[in-house]
């Protein structure tokens, strides 16, 4: 069954992942076949604050992973286009809107305490919410079932990790 | 007002230029603010630590015992030139792991996790929050002496002074004036201390000089054991005094959220060999410079001024205006993190969570600036009225940090089954013993150091505690082996990997039916 869902454009293709991985391994080739689509909430806040040493305005965004809840903060707004997706490609969230938000803004709260280090809060104010997803490629290194292991690799940014 | 005065208040504006300069550059985009530091290399991450951990004490607590015990003082400095060394290849690999495997962000967050307790969250910020403003103390003390000898006013107007620019540097200084600040004093702190020890060591005929003169003096100060031999065969204390800088470091939490908030292997490799060569140049140096203060300042009233007052003694105003400032940077550098982040710890962890759960993030944020203010008004009257020693108070704070915190970090990701219970007994067991060991000077009694009473009772607290409690979840048990290591990855590929991706791709392993991921 399809789902109509928010996602965000590849990237890089399966083929640039593959060459990408067998240019860092040159010993070993990499299978680059599977896709799945992670859930992720994007709020975006407009910021204000009259202080003189931290004249902050314009916006911020903030994205909170729809499984585990981690929040991050974003330095470009995602683009995404509405899709429909397989289910079985389709990581379901685990988090509802306003369990969400709660996360962003204390997540955002913290790290403009700790980081900027003002003396009183900006002004937060919610202008965008969305649910979307991002694809994920899985990749199979490796020749002897020895020693195979699996990626997953950010489809939209390139970044990886093991699983 | 002195032309040393005057480099000083210099030297003053620019650094606070500086935070300014980035402070508002960053401002022109939120993100830029927030996102800043995604570009800073490891030699900046190298020298940033070091100046956050090489506090005033190094300049003025270091050097007074040294003054005092003679070479028994190189014991912390051993300590202290390998405990970043011990502490990454210890702690670093399995913590950095292990939190990713959390996705805990802060050291407390990570303890609450691993151990699935909030009791171990509130016990753990309470202690915290109260050692790290002693910690705060200590420099705010360190400010006012080093005022006092740089501007000859009286110590209680250079110690206002002293917080008073403290506050304000914390205050202007975003996130990337201070990475950009701490660079540039780290470099300020090591040249001006190793440009005083050549200076120093020239006149007393480099290191024999200095042994033979020492011996002339007193045989003593030449010993291993102190001067009188006061720790004469005292093994506990001489292992008290290598272990609380050597192993002390894995406890105290601003030290480990710098481990754990590393980007990627390259940048932990690099960075731990800048620092690794910053502490051999820089650690070594203060207690030198105590001992040529025995032979060149044998009059000296106050031991932790023999810094300053060799400065005076052997540069020309100006130079000695700058090691001064140099000074300052060292504690403004320290000072501003560990407020900053005891006061977002008491703000979080304690008013939220038991005075206010409902509490707003914006009534948060001015609970922790208010509770900064109120420490630094406790601070002053202490430090006015009775102010302890430099030495005696980070030695106090550090060693009880590390006894509460030290065990039950390593036994996060080196003990499967330990359990809160033994947690907490290991922190308040731990903490407790040092407090009560230090203000009832039970090392006279025992022959033992603080730190290492408070290490063993904390130990055993571990032990025994862990017995009353409960396994660890199925899935702390599995993340638990999920962060051991080695990971079976071929080298090109383990360098790169995304440790911010890592909730995804536990979440991903699951939904694809891995259930055996890699292991790292």
């Amino acid at each position: 069954m399809n789902e109509l869902v928010k996602a965000e454009a590849i990237g890089f293709s399966n083929q640039e992942i593959k060459v990408y991985l067998e240019r860092m391994d040159t010993n070993r080739s990499f299978k680059v076949n599977q896709l799945v689509f992670y859930p992720y909430f994007f709020f975006e806040y407009e910021l204000e604050s009259k202080s003189f040493f931290h004249p902050i305005g314009g916006a911020v965004g903030c994205t909170v992973d729809g499984v585990n809840g981690v929040g991050a903060v974003i330095d470009i707004s995602p683009e995404f286009k509405e899709q429909e997706i397989t289910a079985e490609k389709l990581i379901q969230k685990e988090l509802d809107t306003m369990e969400a938000k709660g996360i962003a803004e204390k997540f955002l709260y913290n790290s403009i305490s700790y980081k900027m280090k003002v003396l009183s809060m900006p002004r937060m104010k919610l202008i965008k919410q969305e649910v979307f997803y991002r694809p994920y490629w899985i990749a199979e290194g490796g020749t002897y079932s020895s020693n195979q292991f699996l990626l997953t690799v950010d489809a939209v940014t390139g970044k990886y990790h093991p699983l | 007002m002195g032309s040393d005065a005057i480099v000083f208040i210099i030297y003053l504006v620019a650094l606070l230029s500086v935070g300014i300069f980035f402070s508002r550059k960053a401002s022109q985009s939120v993100d830029s603010y927030l996102l800043g530091d995604r570009n800073i290399g490891p030699a900046v991450t190298a020298l940033t630590m070091q100046s956050t951990s090489m506090s005033g004490y190094m300049f003025l607590g270091g050097p007074a015992l040294a003054f005092q015990q003679g070479w028994y003082a190189i014991w912390y400095a051993i300590g202290d030139a390998g405990g970043g060394i011990v502490n990454l290849s210890v702690l670093g690999k399995r913590m950095r792991r292990m939190s990713e495997i959390l996705g805990a962000l802060s050291p407390i967050e990570y303890l609450e996790k691993r151990f699935e307790s909030a009791a171990v969250s509130v016990v753990g910020s309470i202690i915290s929050i109260i050692f790290l403003f002693a910690y705060v103390f200590a420099q705010f003390i360190a400010s006012g002496k080093a005022l006092e000898a740089l501007t000859g006013l009286p110590y209680e107007w250079a110690l206002v002074i002293g917080v008073s620019v403290i506050i304000a540097y914390t205050v202007v200084g975003g996130y990337l004036a201070v990475v950009w600040t701490d660079f540039f004093q780290g470099i300020v702190m090591v040249v001006g201390v190793l440009g005083i020890l050549v200076m120093g060591l020239i006149h007393v005929g480099g290191l024999s000089g200095l042994n033979h003169a020492l011996g002339q003096i007193d045989p003593s100060y030449l010993s291993i054991w102190g001067k009188d031999l006061e720790f004469y065969g005292q093994w506990g204390v001489i292992i008290g005094a290598v272990l609380i800088y050597s192993i002390g470091y894995m406890g105290l939490p601003h030290v480990v959220v710098r481990h754990m908030s590393m980007k990627s292997t390259k940048t932990v490799k690099t960075a731990t060999l800048w620092t690794a060569i910053y502490n051999q140049l820089f650690a070594y140096a203060p207690y030198l410079l105590g001992f040529i203060g025995i032979i060149l300042l044998p009059n000296l009233a106050d031991p932790e001024m023999v810094i300053p007052t060799l400065a005076y003694t052997f540069f020309p105003g100006i130079f000695a205006a700058i090691l001064l400032s140099a000074i300052m940077a060292a504690i403004m550098s320290t000072s501003d993190s560990i407020l900053m982040q005891a006061g977002t710890i008491l703000s979080r962890d304690v008013y939220q969570r038991f005075i206010d759960k409902k509490a707003s993030q914006t009534k948060m944020v001015r609970v922790s600036r208010l509770s900064i203010l109120l420490a630094g008004v406790i601070g002053v009257v202490v430090a006015i009225n009775q102010p302890p020693s430099v030495f005696a108070l980070v030695v106090f704070a550090f060693g009880t940090l590390g006894n509460s915190f030290l065990v039950p970090y390593v036994c996060s990701v080196y003990w499967k089954n330990a359990n809160k219970i033994g947690v907490l007994c290991a922190m308040i067991g731990g903490g407790l013993t040092n407090i009560l060991w230090t203000s009832f000077d039970w090392q006279s009694a025992t022959a033992i150091h603080p730190f290492l009473g408070g290490l063993m009772v904390s130990i055993l607290g571990m032990i025994v505690g862990n017995r009353f409690g409960s396994t660890p979840s199925k899935p702390i048990q599995k993340a638990f082996e999920d962060a051991k290591g080695p990971r079976t990855l071929p080298k090109n590929i383990e360098k790169n990997i995304a440790r911010d991706i890592g909730p995804e791709a536990r979440s991903i392993a699951d939904f694809i039916g891995n259930n055996a991921p890699i292991k790292g």
